[in-house]
């Protein structure tokens, strides 16, 4: 009888099929343990032995003591290096899912499309040419000049990529990736060119923003840059539901109560702030914000409202533990956490490629 | 009652629509047929504000061009040609986008049951889980239509009728799947909604349809009920082809069929002139 029962009964309630929600939280209970025992990880890895990372965490909350060495390592050293790590990946990973939304094709990434390099751009070019700006401007800025400049030059660059790929609320990839290879080679040779005309010390300055690093972390810069970034990253569930509408296109988005306009706005100014601010502390990550989403959307389905979250914790996960396999790879030397990510990236990239043919023929 | 005066829109010399004055009442289904090219499509763009067009769209007194897309979306969903579907969605997942209301506020009653109801009612009990992209195109179109109808679930909220605009709904399904859509259309304007729907089938227009208006080259060539609208001369000249109306005793409406031209083949001619002998 039991037998029978079981056979007539809904495999799943009807309720559950077709909603991937509980999937999706699951999921996000589980990443962020993850995230938890990865932070701790990057806490204690290092070249220095013989840290008491517990001793000194809890010597700061006013639990027992540590030893002065133990706690500049720690508190100075590693944790603005986490600390960024963490919030860059969770920024990347956020942009790359909100830039896929807002180009409705999931190949879209800051990286690839000349964004980051429009940022670096902006960044070299206040590095170098930030002193002959007038004095008022450099006092005014502060350490922010370098992020805000940044975000100028990642902000123009999605401004004019989104004109060229999109007419008719159409976006073509093949545009949009074309596009973005001539907008990247483009800035890359203007920067190359203020390179050239850099001074040493200058140039000490630059050489980690082709490849990316967190090693450079330090309190100054995350204060000046993580506002940005935590903003962001507070912002970007607000356009969950418009980026799901979107996906059905600009005019059902509209029909849907979408201002459409406004919404692009706001997703251009998100994602150039975010990875402007991360390519002034860390240079150009590549392949984080593509990789992440698309794993994602894999297990739980492209509901923004659930994949946003999960994207900015799997991006932190994935760049925190970049760093520690560029800390061990050539140790005690760094390998720039930028290689890290493209040799993992790069075939993870063809692989969505070939899968997604279809799309790229439209 | 929706109202558009003297809608023009003109795509860089051509001129698509030329001052088509446009009406239709809630508790309705009002159609919009003409041949390819006439500017049914462009006239449903204009009047839903998808397009700007020179000319005034009132819904219920109130001009469209100065209502929020949250505002009008609450009044008015609009099914599209189908279109791509940039991610996999499932059905559900697809089919929740309707739940406009939740947009402004975060919790609607009925959220969990709705989308099932809707999905039920298009005749796609069963597909939630399945992904909107591995879909035929027939199935894909009733997604979004159960999509469309959540948004304007009750087709009259506080007193004021909402409205429905469907471009072309028909035209990927079976015929069995016609009807059921026609169907919810017409129950809809039944239950006090306003329906517009821009309709190549002349005879389901028929079956179905309150009003008619007739388009061919950007105007109006014609405005009424079916019987009214849909006259031999009136459709061939039109459509640019011999139509022949009939009134077939079951239906008692206007019924069209095509009247083959001489040089086609024998039998083409033999079953169109059939009915007429």
């Amino acid at each position: 009888m039991a037998f029978v029962t079981s056979r007539l009964a809904p495999r799943r309630p009807a309720a559950l099929a077709g909603d991937r929600q509980m999937r999706a939280l699951a999921l996000r209970m589980a990443l962020i343990l993850a995230l938890i025992v990865v932070m701790l990880l990057s806490l204690g890895w290092g070249a220095a032995s013989g840290i008491d990372v517990p001793g000194a965490l809890a010597a700061k909350a006013g639990i027992g003591t540590a030893s002065l060495r133990d706690m500049a390592i720690v508190w100075d050293i590693r944790m603005p290096r986490m600390v960024t790590g963490a919030l860059v990946g969770a920024a990347l990973a956020v942009s790359g899912t909100v830039m896929q939304g807002l180009f409705r094709n999931p190949l879209a990434d800051p990286g690839l499309v000349g964004v980051s390099a429009g940022a670096g751009f902006g960044a070299v070019a206040a590095i170098v040419l930030g002193g002959f700006l007038p004095v008022a401007i450099q006092a005014a800025t502060g350490a922010a000049l370098i992020p805000l400049a940044a975000f100028l030059g990642g902000w123009a660059s999605t401004l004019i990529l989104y004109k060229i790929a999109t007419r008719g609320g159409h976006t073509s990839v093949a545009t949009m990736l074309l596009a973005g290879i001539a907008l990247g080679a483009l800035t890359g040779a203007v920067t190359g060119f203020i390179v050239y005309r850099a001074s040493d010390d200058q140039l000490r300055d630059l050489t980690f923003w082709g490849m990316g690093s967190v090693a450079g972390a330090t309190w100054a810069k995350l204060l000046a840059a993580g506002p940005i970034i935590v903003l962001t990253l507070i912002s970007a569930p607000f356009l969950a539901r418009a980026l799901d509408a979107l996906a059905l296109g600009e005019p059902v988005a509209n029909h849907l109560g979408v201002d459409v306009q406004r919404m692009k706005r706001l997703a251009i100014l998100s994602v150039a702030a975010s990875v402007g601010a991360c390519v002034a502390i860390t240079g150009g990550i590549g392949f984080v914000g593509i990789v992440v989403p698309h794993l994602l959307r894999l297990v739980q389905g492209p509901v923004h409202r659930l994949l946003l979250p999960n994207a900015a914790i799997l991006g932190a996960i994935v760049v925190l533990l970049a760093d520690m396999i560029s800390r061990t790879v050539v140790a005690p030397a760094e390998l720039p956490i930028g290689i890290v990510t493209a040799v993992l990236g790069g075939p993870f990239f063809l692989w969505i490629l070939l899968k997604n043919r279809a799309i790229l023929e439209m | 009652m929706l109202e558009a005066h003297s809608i023009t829109v003109t795509y860089g010399s051509r001129r698509v629509l030329d001052r088509v004055d446009f009406t239709a009442k809630a508790g309705e289904m009002t159609a919009i047929v003409g041949p390819n090219g006439s500017g049914k499509t462009t006239l449903l763009k204009a009047i839903t504000g998808e397009i700007v067009a020179s000319g005034v769209t009132r819904l219920d007194g109130q001009n469209i061009a100065k209502m929020s897309p949250t505002e009008l979306a609450t009044r008015r969903a609009v099914l599209p040609q189908s279109g791509h579907v940039a991610f996999p969605f499932t059905v559900l997942e697809l089919v929740r986008l309707g739940l406009t209301r939740g947009f402004a506020t975060s919790a609607t009653t009925g959220q969990d049951t709705l989308p099932h109801q809707a999905l039920a009612r298009v005749g796609l009990s069963g597909f939630e889980g399945r992904s909107v992209q591995e879909l035929s195109g027939g199935e894909r179109q009733r997604v979004q239509l159960a999509r469309v109808l959540l948004q304007i679930w009750e087709p009259v909220l506080d007193d004021t009728p909402r409205w429905l605009f469907l471009d072309e709904p028909v035209s990927a399904l079976d015929i069995g799947h016609q009807l059921v859509v026609m169907q919810i259309a017409h129950d809809f304007a039944q239950m006090g909604g306003g329906v517009v729907a821009v309709m190549h089938d002349l005879n389901l227009t028929a079956m179905f349809a309150d009003r008619v208006t007739l388009l061919d080259q950007g105007r109006v060539q014609g405005v009424g009920t079916p019987k009214e609208v849909f006259t031999d001369a009136h459709l061939s000249a039109c459509y640019g082809c011999t139509l022949r109306t009939n009134t077939p005793p079951p239906f008692g409406g206007p019924w069209i069929l095509p009247q083959a031209a001489s040089h086609h083949p024998n039998h083409i001619r033999t079953s169109a002139r059939a009915p007429h002998s």
